[in-house]
């Protein structure tokens, strides 16, 4: 009977006193707070915690060389092997040692700029560079030798290189300067005959000719062939050429009469495209006596040779304090790292924006959510990379 | 008078004893043994309960974090306004009628699913408040018809088995259960009750 007042009491309660029934409470959704935006290779990509499967990984571990890395990871949250997706992490070194205690996080992830991880905490790092440098030959054989003479050659390159002797000439240059000449000088002592030519050296341009203009001075004999009536340029290059011996006679050729006792002879040339070349020669003459003749004559060739080295780069910091890492795993589950190589790039930058304390991970650890913006180059194991531009991202890490 | 109500056949894991029902009954007698009678009864509904409305919140931490809010039911209860015509003959009585019956509230809890630690993880719903809830899912109106038969073992008390059905049943049409495959599974049109009357006058 008690059983029965109580239920008409609650009834009457229903009744009169129901009006405040319980419902649920309005449906409001939030927005993700953890993302990532990158551009990889041109390619955007978007990432946020919660949508798509992905879940913000917030961890940290403590190193053998005593340094906490502060870890976080976007990626999906169960996964089976090989349908893992695209992951980014982002992992950040102490400021400093801790053996003991706890790291000091505050200073550990303060905003500002921070350097790349380099790929190995060692004293000594290798690093690969390539370096272009210029190898210029040059070969005399072309020249007019008088008989029975071992001629003395003599190679003086206008940049102030070393001057060389030899029918072949070598040179290794680090840049290659503009305006360079090259003048060879040729001396049959025995016949007291001296012959110079000088050409400008340039790059090899697939558009021209192989060479620079050129040219050299040839003797032209008197009607009989018996005796040096006049002096020839004869020049290689663009033509109309114009001619200037070292008297101011504008002629391509130049009399001989003028001399006495001595032939010393200069021409300059100068063709349509602007090249300009001279050659010289000197040798005695008695009128009535065929002088001796010779007369210098080079070709040349110019290689860019680029080559692949390592250079010793010493680390000041082996532990590499306050360094980031950026790693991303394509969907095919290659990873990328900003550590396997050095940053060589100069649009390379990681800048911690803002940091702020947020809730405990899953596993109880404290969190820090961190707004950043990066760029850098990811390379995979087999050396091949990505271009990582545009970065932006809040990111969490966990601390202890 | 008071009565039990029960089911015979049950769905899977249904319950047999589904409520009772309490009131004061009317009785007025005619000629030749026939009898009509009414009243106002107290008709409590008790089974096995499925959530009747469901939210899902999506709020975003490390993850998407859905906070699933339901309304879970634990007892219907209904105001019954019944219409019975009788004939008695010695100490043997039939009845049969109709009653009208108003859901006037339904009792229950507020609370969210939240995962167990259990292996493999499962969700749990654990209520956060109770009382009267939302009536989403149940009609407000329904009528049964009632027939049944009952044994004078005296002047004033007897006892009876009545057979009940429920038109269209007490869920509201078209009304898709937001949690599993019921609102309630003891949700049977057809019932019986076990009936005691005790006249408190004649």
């Amino acid at each position: 009977m008690f059983r029965q007042i109580k239920y008409i009491a609650i009834l009457a309660a229903a009744l009169f006193g129901g009006c405040q029934k319980l419902d649920l409470d309005p449906q409001v959704d939030g927005t993700p707070v953890f993302s990532a935006n990158i551009t990889l290779n041109g390619v955007t990509k978007e990432w946020q915690a919660g949508v798509g499967g992905y879940y913000l990984f917030t961890s940290f571990e403590k190193g053998a060389d005593e340094v906490y890395v502060f870890k976080g990871q976007l990626k999906k949250d169960s996964c089976s092997t090989g349908a893992c997706g695209e992951s980014l992490t982002v992992k950040i070194r102490d400021v400093q040692l801790t053996l003991n205690g706890l790291p000091d996080v505050v200073q550990a992830l303060a905003p500002g700029n921070y350097p790349y991880q380099l790929p190995a905490a060692a004293d000594t790092l290798w690093v690969v560079d390539t370096i272009t440098t210029y190898q210029l030959s040059f070969d005399a054989g072309q020249s007019v030798v008088p008989p029975n003479t071992v001629p003395v050659y003599t190679w003086n390159l206008s940049n102030g290189s070393a001057v060389q002797p030899g029918q072949i000439a070598l040179f290794s240059l680090p840049q290659f300067p503009q305006n360079l000449e090259m003048t060879l000088t040729m001396q049959a002592n025995n016949q007291n005959c001296t012959s110079t030519q000088t050409r400008r050296v340039a790059l090899p341009d697939p558009s021209g000719p192989a060479e620079s203009c050129s040219v050299f001075i040839d003797t032209m004999l008197d009607t009989a062939g018996l005796l040096i009536e006049n002096l020839v340029a004869v020049p290689a290059g663009s033509a109309p050429f114009s001619f200037i011996w070292h008297d101011s006679t504008v002629a391509e050729t130049w009399p001989v009469s003028n001399a006495l006792q001595v032939i010393n002879a200069m021409v300059a040339v100068a063709d349509a495209e602007g090249c300009t070349a001279g050659a010289g020669y000197s040798t005695f003459w008695n009128p009535g006596v065929i002088g001796t003749y010779c007369s210098a004559r080079f070709s040349y060739q110019v290689t860019e040779v680029m080559q692949v080295d390592s250079i010793p780069v010493v680390i000041q910091d082996s532990l590499q304090l306050s360094t980031m890492v950026v790693e991303y795993t394509d969907a095919a589950g290659k990873l990328f790292s900003s550590a396997f190589a050095p940053q060589s790039n100069a649009n390379t930058y990681f800048e911690i924006l803002s940091v702020e304390d947020y809730d405990d991970n899953e596993n109880g650890e404290k969190t820090k959510k961190l707004s950043l913006r990066f760029a850098c180059r990811l390379w995979n194991a087999n050396g091949s990379f990505i271009e990582l531009q545009n970065g932006e991202a809040v990111m969490g890490v966990a601390y202890p | 008078m008071a009565s039990q109500l029960m089911l015979t056949g049950t769905s899977a894991g249904g319950k047999s004893i589904i409520g009772f029902q309490t009131g004061i009954v009317v009785e007025g007698r005619l000629k030749n043994g026939w009898l009509v009678a009414s009243g106002l009864q107290y008709q409590r509904r008790t089974g096995t309960f499925e959530a009747s409305k469901m939210t899902e919140t999506r709020s975003y931490r490390f993850g998407l974090e859905l906070a699933e809010q339901q309304l879970r039911p634990s007892s219907l209860h209904y105001l019954r306004l019944p219409l019975k015509l009788g004939w008695q003959r010695r100490h043997h009585l039939l009845e049969g009628g109709l009653s009208l019956n108003y859901l006037a509230g339904v009792r229950g809890a507020k609370g969210n699913l939240e995962r167990t630690g259990d292996v493999p993880p499962r969700k749990q719903f654990v209520a956060a408040q109770n009382g009267w809830i939302a009536e989403d899912g149940y009609k407000k109106w329904h009528l049964t018809a009632t027939a049944g038969y009952r044994y004078r073992v005296s002047r004033q008390l007897s006892f009876g088995l009545s057979a009940n059905y429920a038109f269209g049943g007490i869920l509201e049409k078209n009304y898709l259960p937001p949690a599993g495959d019921y609102l309630l599974k003891e949700d049977d049109r057809f019932y019986f009750s076990a009936v005691a009357v005790y006249f408190l006058k004649r």
